[in-house]
């Protein structure tokens, strides 16, 4: 296959595509059915499309898709007009359905539950629609979530069928790789990917050209290339999003690194706690595999590349590369001493590249459109985008793909917008300018909104104590403990911590000790500063990844939220969340005799009475589940931020 | 090649560790689980000195810390092996230490020949006493660690002997070392070489973890 042949392979798949994308006749429906559209319910959305269409007798093409990052809106169902608008309703149950098809087929947009609508070629004027849905559709790019967004990598998510080759190639697709295969230099990618700045972005941010370059460098025979998805971070869901929703752009960057490094074998390492993911990535590679576009003789070059998904047994370290490439190997995962570090000696012995999954998929996109324009959003240190996983007390959970260097504010404020749930709190016990944000996982720091010159970028995060991660931001509102979070994340790393050396599994033991205390309310002063000591100590020695960063959460806490701790040595803590230093108490004057809502919703039977008086609270059976509070209908029960002590 | 530690310039062949250098030319650092003939283990963190200049000779503004015992000495030009970090790191890890095997002699040693700060006063610049909440022998036998350091040394002496009849079994402060026997059927052949080298004589205890049953 010569370049011409290879060209118009890909023109034809092009028009393939873009015929499935943009029927002529059909409407286009498309469900989002990634593992979070799953859980919202999208099965019973598609099942009544199907249904409504064969009852009515609509013309559609509908498609399975994955996430567009509109956690907040699922089940997102999008309709393509033939010739119109493409317009997205989120929050879709089975009984809309059937409205926002026969609107559809009479080429009208259906208002109700309508999020946006936007156009194939933006020329179209949206002055035109505006009658067919007189609320005045949203233009899908200026709404709120949408505004502050740069949409790169995450252009075609939740809009292609995930494992289709053709729909991908209509969106740009699989060029990148024509590019390298027949035109560019191997070394001419890899100046590319230096120019343009790329930085890993598994957490550690280390830049991808020098990675490259040294494995480029090395003349083994045998390479491997690893695409990291072993992604565990509570919180944080980018690298499953990504194979879900648009798995032929990892494929792409993975078989340009194979040609570029000169490695014929490439894994991907993923949970198996993704199920859907390692389905559809196996389905894509399928496609690419029958289209030729990976396996034996790519395109005519000469040039062999498969990739095998690899499944993880579970344990968060296998995220730390030399981990990862211990479990693939059949062993315990357990850090290898560096140096030899990976791109001399990795997988059984052979130079390995591991990438995280999204550095692989922005391969592509520099190679495509060159680093003049990557490296046009984002900071000169952090150059691109970042899809930055959103969750916690904030509007609009989800994905979200943002220019490096953007305050943590403006994405927070801007994109996020916080809750508002001051009804949990009484005045008096926290301010709304205490919002705090944990980013970057069980590594990350806990560090305050308010905080200055807090950016996310590799930078801005570092010098705030904190890193980025691989990309999780949690939301700590007025219903979150920042001491209670970092005591979780301490936990969370001692339980994943492989036990081999002192720092990290006896260190990390003796750090959640005194935290416990602090949340029981029983620690004293030195505590704190053996905790420091401790925290130092731990990140000072430990061997891999995992236990240097392990303490950031309780460091950064104890530098930006000292006074919370402080208050928890008083045995008070400011959000009520802490368990041991709170209990509930019934008015007697505000609960009515012919009132039995709390008694009958305690799951643990502690409030009692009897019908026609007031009743009261077993503080010993109460388990603080806040159901009584919630329950009740006048407001009779009252949370005191205060250990109970028993009356003498 | 050369090196400089502690102001002693010593000359080393390219894959000596630091380690490895110190003790040939008589600098005592002190080690758990590395060992001459069975490896490094990189897993008792006590044998952290600090790098003072690196390979290329730059000054490094804060002293980088690494292990002794699998860090070559080529990376570093001049090294130090005491200093108020590394010392209050050690007592530390002693602590730590001392937390799973209460009263052990081989810490008793180490402590006494490297001159780990060992008492209740303060071992820190801030005059904070040790941070470790120390433990009886009760406590430490309730907590289920057998006088086990996990410095790994018999894992790593088993399967130098050929047999890989010993594992690392459990997540975090619950791992432990198991004699995997499925069906019965076990690697080991009783040959005794954990015992040998077991520091804390832990590996007389080692819990045969049964499954295929």
């Amino acid at each position: 296959m010569n370049v011409r042949e290879g060209n118009a392979k890909l023109l034809a798949l092009c028009e393939e595509g873009w015929d499935r994308l943009y029927p002529q006749e059909a409407l286009r429906v498309t469900v989002g059915m990634s593992t979070c559209g799953r859980a919202a319910g999208g099965d019973e959305v598609l099942e009544a499309v199907e249904k409504v269409a064969a009852e009515k007798g609509i013309a559609i093409e509908v498609r399975e898709v994955g996430c567009r990052g509109w956690c907040w809106a699922e089940p997102v169902l999008e309709l393509q007009i033939p010739q119109g608008p493409r317009a997205v309703y989120g929050h879709v149950e089975a009984a809309d359905v059937e409205r926002i098809l026969r609107l559809g087929s009479e080429r009208k947009v259906a208002k109700a539950k309508l999020c946006g609508i936007t156009y194939r070629d933006r020329f179209e004027l949206l002055d035109r629609w505006v009658e067919l849905a007189p609320e005045g559709p949203e233009d899908i790019e200026s709404m709120p979530f949408m505004a502050h967004q740069t949409r790169r990598l995450t252009a075609a998510w939740g809009h292609i069928e995930p494992w289709s080759l053709c729909e991908y190639a209509a969106v740009g697709g699989y060029s990148a790789m024509l590019n390298v295969a027949y035109g560019m230099s191997r070394i001419g990618v890899i100046n590319d990917i230096e120019l343009a700045g790329l930085r890993g972005r598994g957490g550690a941010g280390f830049p991808t050209g020098v990675k490259w370059r040294s494995l480029y460098e090395n003349e083994s025979k045998q390479k491997y290339i690893i695409a990291n998805a072993d992604e565990g971070d509570p919180g944080a869901y980018m690298d499953r999003s990504l194979l879900e929703s648009n798995p032929h752009q990892l494929i792409e960057g993975m078989v340009i690194a194979g040609f570029v490094l000169g490695a014929d074998r490439g894994f991907v390492f993923t949970r198996s706690e993704y199920p859907h993911a390692i389905e559809v990535l196996n389905r894509a590679i399928g496609e690419a595999e029958q289209a030729g576009f990976l396996g034996k003789d790519i395109l005519g070059r000469g040039f062999d590349f498969t990739i095998e998904v690899v499944c993880s047994a579970g344990a968060y370290v296998c995220g730390e590369a030399t981990a990862m490439v211990e479990s693939m190997e059949g062993n315990r995962p357990s850090p290898r001493i560096r140096p030899p570090h990976m791109s001399e000696r990795g997988l059984w012995d052979a130079p390995t590249c591991v990438n995280n999954v999204e550095t692989l998929a922005n391969i592509p996109i520099i190679v495509k459109n060159g680093s003049e324009y990557f490296r046009s959003i984002g900071t000169p240190e952090s150059p691109g985008t970042k899809v930055f996983s959103f969750v916690g007390s904030i509007k609009h959970t989800g994905l979200i793909e943002i220019g490096m260097g953007m305050s943590v504010r403006k994405a927070v404020e801007g994109i996020g917008e916080v809750m508002d749930i001051s009804a949990y709190h009484p005045e008096e016990s926290i301010s709304a300018a205490d919002v705090a944000v944990q980013i970057g996982g069980p590594s990350g720091a806990v560090l305050p909104l308010e905080l200055d010159g807090l950016t996310l970028d590799f930078e801005g995060l570092r010098s705030a104590g904190g890193i980025m991660g691989s990309g999780g931001i949690v939301v700590l509102g007025r219903e979150s403990c920042v001491v209670d979070i970092a005591r979780y994340f301490l936990h969370f790393s001692l339980r994943e911590s492989c036990g081999r050396c002192v720092p990290c599994r006896d260190g990390l033991k003796e750090c959640c000790d005194i935290l416990d205390r602090v949340v029981a309310g029983t620690a004293c002063e030195n505590d704190l500063h053996h905790l420091e000591t401790l925290c130092r100590y731990i990140s000072d020695t430990s061997m891999c990844g995992l236990g240097k960063m392990a303490t950031t959460p309780a460091k950064s806490s104890l530098r930006y939220f000292r006074d919370v701790y402080q208050r928890h040595l008083e045995q008070n803590c400011p959000t009520m969340v802490c368990k041991d230093l709170m209990h509930f108490e019934i008015i007697a004057e505000k609960c009515p005799p012919s009132c039995t809502t709390c008694g009958t919703s305690c799951p643990t039977n502690a409030i009692v009475g009897h019908y026609g008086e007031a009743f009261t609270i077993k503080q010993d059976l109460c388990t603080k589940c806040w159901m009584c509070t919630s329950q009740c209908p006048y407001g009779a029960l009252k949370v005191l931020p205060e250990p109970y002590c028993k009356e003498d | 090649m050369n090196i400089i530690i502690d102001d002693k310039l010593c000359e080393f062949d390219a894959t000596a560790t630091i380690l490895s250098v110190a003790h040939a030319n008589g600098i005592e650092i002190p080690a758990l689980c590395a060992h001459k003939v069975f490896g490094k283990a990189g897993a008792c963190r006590i044998c952290c000195v600090e790098i003072l200049e690196d390979a290329d000779g730059a000054v490094l503004e804060e002293p980088e810390l690494v292990p002794a015992c699998s860090t070559g000495a080529s990376t570093a030009l001049r090294i130090r092996t005491r200093s108020p970090r590394i010392d209050e790191n050690r007592a530390i890890t002693v602590d730590l230490l001392r937390k799973r095997v209460v009263d052990s002699p081989a810490i008793r040693e180490l402590i006494e020949r490297y001159h780990i700060y060992d008492g209740p006063a303060p071992y820190n610049a801030d005059g904070v006493d040790s941070c470790v909440a120390p433990r009886t022998t009760e406590e430490a036998d309730e907590a289920g660690h057998d006088g086990c350091i996990l410095c790994g040394l018999c894992v790593r002496a088993c399967k130098k002997a050929g047999k890989r009849a010993l594992a690392y079994y459990g997540m975090g402060d619950e791992t432990r070392i198991v004699k995997p026997s499925y069906k019965g059927n076990t690697a080991c052949d009783e040959c005794g070489i954990c015992r040998k080298v077991c520091p804390t004589g832990a590996a007389e205890r080692i819990e045969t973890l049964a499954y295929g049953e």
